[in-house]
């Protein structure tokens, strides 16, 4: 075991040693490689906020229930009551026939025509706020099914349209991010896979010797397997150095945007154990891919060497 | 030790490099492959060191059939066995020493313990005190000797040196036979592929002479 570890332990240092004497090459691949990397892992990063200021949306969509204007006083009230025990209702607030004409009178100016009118027109209205819980437009329409089939109530009026929008608009830019990030990172992998195919090429009379002299397959793949899954983890470091960089430049301004809206969002980052997870994820597919390309590389090798 | 039983080599592009070739000899001696060039030595070292399979006929190391070794049992093969190229095959971004001790960081040799060796190699070819210095700062002899040093620190049992001194003068490539014939004190088998004739005639060593892919009776 204890020779197994000395084993890597050398593999590690004398590919960190090379990666040291070629540290120009090295950080040109790098910071390519963490550019790269950063435009997907940014993307994502504007999705999780994307994801996170819907939060604060969604808040808003009521149902308005318009009330038989022959309904009394007292059954409108218990009215109230019934809806209020049901299961998908945070809250139900009631504007009278009287405030509603009040209000209209106020808005529109025209209180001296309204002074003609037999009879207040306007119709008492419940206002229906469902839990947070309750999002999606299905949820919704669920509910304000259920409240139409209520004895006293005339119309059940929700604004589904936008809500059905803006959830099209989410929908469709995370599958564009989805797309993009999947490219990139492809594009990312490739680079790593093309760095280390130029090692390979520029390393063929070590790699001659080498075989010659005994060295295994797993011996001579392994420091090229090494290098590039060291890349792939500084690429990542600058990636995260990057998204955050342009997150704390961006907070301010979000934050001053967001307490016009009256908004308590906040622009935040990716969690540590999200970023092990992509530490994690990047070293596996590096290692893979690193694995396969020198595979190819080498079998090229010693077909051309033939 | 070395048996070649109706070893025949044809290449893909068709040319025919080695013809029925049958021998054996026994280990511990120096043992030269004579012939002019294109005669077919470089290719019947190849076969010994599993660079190339023969297209008929099999060769045994130590009775194992050598067309039966694949994967990693050809690397552990080749460890057994030191190499010598014209060339040199020196790595010239590492030191000497690097460049010795390299058999050994294949086999994960312990550090203190290939410390020790490659100094006790590059004394037995004269080039102790040059463990820091880069192939490009040696001379071509020297270089030659680094290349032996490093075949021999894997303590192999059998050596095999093609046209070693072919790119030396005459005085170096004597030098160079010398260590030679000194390893052979070691219960080392050495094979040479030369076409220099000097370095065997009127001695007492086991010669097998080659000409268009045949073997020339003894």
């Amino acid at each position: 075991m204890n020779r197994f570890f000395f084993l890597h332990l050398r593999t590690l240092v004398s590919c960190l040693g090379r990666m040291w004497r070629a540290r120009l090459a090295t950080l040109f691949t790098v910071a390519s490689v963490g550019i790269v990397l950063s435009l997907p892992l940014g993307l994502y990063t504007l999705s999780v906020n994307l994801k996170s200021a819907t939060e604060f949306v969604k808040s808003t969509p009521e149902i308005t229930l318009y009330v038989s204007k022959n309904a009394s006083a007292d059954s409108i009230t218990e009215l109230r009551s019934s809806i209020q025990q049901l299961p998908n209702v945070s809250q139900v607030s009631v504007i009278t026939a009287d405030e509603a004409l009040e209000e209209f009178k106020a808005i529109t100016g025209i209180e001296s025509i309204i002074e003609y009118v037999p009879e207040n027109p306007l119709p008492t209205v419940l206002i229906v706020q469902p839990p947070k819980s309750i999002s999606s437009p299905n949820d919704i329409q669920q509910l304000a099914t259920a409240l139409r089939g209520l004895e006293l109530v005339d119309a059940v009026e929700v604004d589904f349209e936008w809500l059905r929008r803006f959830y099209s608009i989410i929908g469709l830019v995370n599958i564009v991010f989805t797309i993009v990030s999947v490219l990139l990172i492809s594009a990312a992998v490739l680079l790593i896979c093309n760095t280390t195919r130029l090692s390979i090429s520029s390393r063929q009379d070590e790699i001659m010797v080498i075989d010659q002299i005994g060295g295994t397959q797993s011996f001579i793949r392994r420091p090229f397997v090494y290098i590039a899954v060291m890349q792939s983890l500084l690429g990542v470091a600058i990636a995260a150095t990057i998204i955050e960089v342009i997150r704390l430049t961006l907070e301010p301004y979000v934050a001053q945007l967001a307490d016009l809206y009256a908004s308590p969002f906040r622009l935040t980052g990716l969690t540590w154990q999200l970023w092990l997870t992509i530490t994690l994820s990047v070293c596996v597919i590096s290692w893979i891919a690193s694995r396969i390309t020198v595979k190819i590389c080498l079998f090229r090798l010693a077909a051309s060497k033939n | 030790m070395i048996r070649f039983s109706n070893v025949s080599k044809q290449y893909p592009s068709g040319q025919t490099a080695l013809r029925s070739i049958s021998f054996a000899f026994q280990p511990n001696q120096l043992v030269f492959l004579s012939g002019h060039s294109g005669a077919g030595k470089s290719t019947l070292i190849k076969l010994i060191t599993l660079q190339e399979k023969p297209t008929h006929g099999h060769v045994f190391v130590n009775d194992r059939n050598l067309s039966s070794l694949s994967g990693n049992q050809v690397a552990y093969y080749r460890r057994t066995l030191g190499v010598v190229h014209q060339d040199h095959k020196l790595l010239f971004d590492r030191t000497v020493s690097q460049n010795v001790g390299l058999p050994l960081a294949v086999t994960n040799t312990d550090t203190k313990k290939a410390r020790r060796r490659i100094s006790a190699a590059l004394e037995m070819v004269g080039l102790l005190g040059k463990e820091k210095s880069y192939p490009i700062q040696l001379s071509g002899g020297e270089q030659q000797r680094v290349g032996i040093a490093r075949a021999i620190i894997g303590r192999p049992q059998l050596i095999i040196a093609d046209e070693p001194t072919g790119n030396l003068d005459k005085e170096l490539g004597d030098e160079i036979m010398g260590i030679f014939k000194r390893l052979v004190q070691y219960d080392t088998t050495i094979i040479v592929a030369t076409h220099d004739r000097h370095h065997y005639v009127g001695q007492d060593y086991l010669v097998f002479e080659l000409r268009n892919g045949m073997l020339l009776p003894r």
